[in-house]
Parts: C-alpha cells; structure tokens; sequence
C-alpha cells in the first residue's frame, strides 16, 4: 500500500534542540496521553544495534563513556536528553535518529 | 510495470560473520536504512527463508508500508528479501571475504510505480534516488560496523 501521508501518528516525539561539537547533544520532546516504558524503549534499541547500556530510574548510560539518554516526566509530555560521545560523527547521527525513531514508533504499539 | 536495479559496493572493515548478523535481524535494518521507520511482527524471530515482517517506510514523504519474507539466510555470504506487498523490490546483500574485511554488496530490485513518477519525479529522477539511497545504506553500515 502507498499511501501520502502528512501527519504520520507516530510523530509525536519531535527533536527541539541539537548540537555539535566533540559530542552530539539533542533534546526531544514527547506528547503523550499514556506513560511508555522509555526505559525499555530505549535499551532495547541500544541492545539491538550492539552498544553496551545500564539502565536507571530516568537514565541509561553508555558503557565506556559514550553519552546517555535521560528523561524526565511531566503532566502531558516527557523533555528526553541524549548526549552521544566518543563515535565518529557519522556514528553518533545515526545512534540519535535510530533512537528517536524509537521513540516514535515503539509509542505507537504501546498505546 | 518497469522495472529498477540500484547496486552499491563498499569493503567494511569487520569480519563477514558480524556483518551478516548485523544485517540477518530484521528489526535492525531501521538504524542504517534511511527512512525506514519500524519493522514490527517479525516471525520467526531468526532469519531463515520464509521468516516474514511488516515494515513502514517513508519515501521523501511517501508512506509506504507492507510486508517482507527473507527468501535467502546463506550464513555468512548472502542475505536477501523481498517486500511482498506495498512496492515489490528484491534486496540482496552479498558479502565476501577481501583479506580481514569484507566486500558488502547491495543489490535492489524494484518495480517503478508509474503513478509515484508520474505525480513527483521523472524516471530517471527515481531511479537515481534509488541509486543514493543504496549508497547511503551501505555508508550507514560501514558507520555502524567500524566506528
């Protein structure tokens, strides 16, 4: 099926800050109406493309001092921090997108 | 329908076991594709001829999604799939030992949707589109595999 669409239901997790320098940082923000496992979400995917995590309360850190994700929770949306380190550039972007397709699309089958 | 082949080489610098079981599992395909959303309802879990999946994908703005079957899992020299359904297109990674890295081809065979290029983008257009964005996948998994 090829169908256009503008609006895709699971883009409701949107990158609002990005920056560059040794490291890569972004902010996303994510409206939702039920609270997702981002813990889960987010391990699972760094699991999947072989980078080694611990998960905590609102935090997974890199092993080998590669960056982290955090998220903090409010009444309607969740603000999420990645900060990527010690990757080529290329590497560190395609860590971040696959992230935040995660993000988007796990959402999707959680609700 | 017209058809459509885009090809890319690269040598990677990993062993041919690990570039296999980096592109074998279906699910991952989502962090070197480029706007391949998500891939769900993979079954059975490991990749085997006939194991079968459901992929959104977004094509510079077109949502196309459908479903896949692997049709070769050749361990660790050719992986290949088709998409069943949505636009019909074979992919076949072939990967060959050179020294301690190895050659990763990508081969994509495709049918050329007739309204897609006549509503957005003359043949030839869609065909090099194709073309890049068989590069892009085969630079993205050089990225993740070395770096």
């Amino acid at each position: 099926m090829i169908r256009l669409r503008f609006l895709h239901p699971g883009r409701h997790v949107w990158r609002v800050w990005r920056r560059r320098d040794d490291a890569l940082e972004e902010r996303w923000v994510s409206f939702r109406r039920v609270l997702p496992n981002w813990e889960k979400i987010f391990s699972s995917t760094l699991d999947l493309i072989w980078l080694p995590n611990t998960p905590r309360p609102g935090r997974i850190q890199l092993s080998d001092e590669r960056g982290f994700i955090t998220w903090h929770e409010e009444r309607w949306m969740t603000r999420i921090t990645l900060r990527l380190a010690g990757f080529s550039a290329a590497k560190q972007s395609l860590v971040a997108a696959t992230l935040l397709k995660a993000a988007r699309f796990h959402l999707l089958e959680e609700e | 329908m017209p058809t459509g082949k885009a090809t890319h080489s690269a040598t990677i610098s990993a062993p041919p076991q690990k570039i296999y079981d980096f592109l074998a599992e279906a699910t991952r395909a989502t962090s070197f594709i480029p706007g391949l959303s998500r891939i769900h309802n993979v079954q059975p879990a490991t990749a085997q001829p006939g194991q079968t999946w459901e992929y959104e994908f977004d094509w510079f703005g077109l949502v196309v999604s459908g479903n896949s079957k692997c049709t070769r899992s050749d361990r660790p020299k050719v992986y290949e799939f088709q998409t069943i359904t949505g636009n019909p297109s074979t992919w076949t990674y072939k990967i060959e030992p050179s020294g301690a890295n190895a050659q990763v081809t990508l081969e994509v065979q495709y049918e050329i949707p007739g309204n897609v290029v006549a509503r957005f983008a003359s043949q030839p257009v869609f065909e090099k589109m194709n073309q890049d964005r068989a590069r892009e996948i085969i630079s993205n998994l050089k990225t993740m595999l070395e770096s």
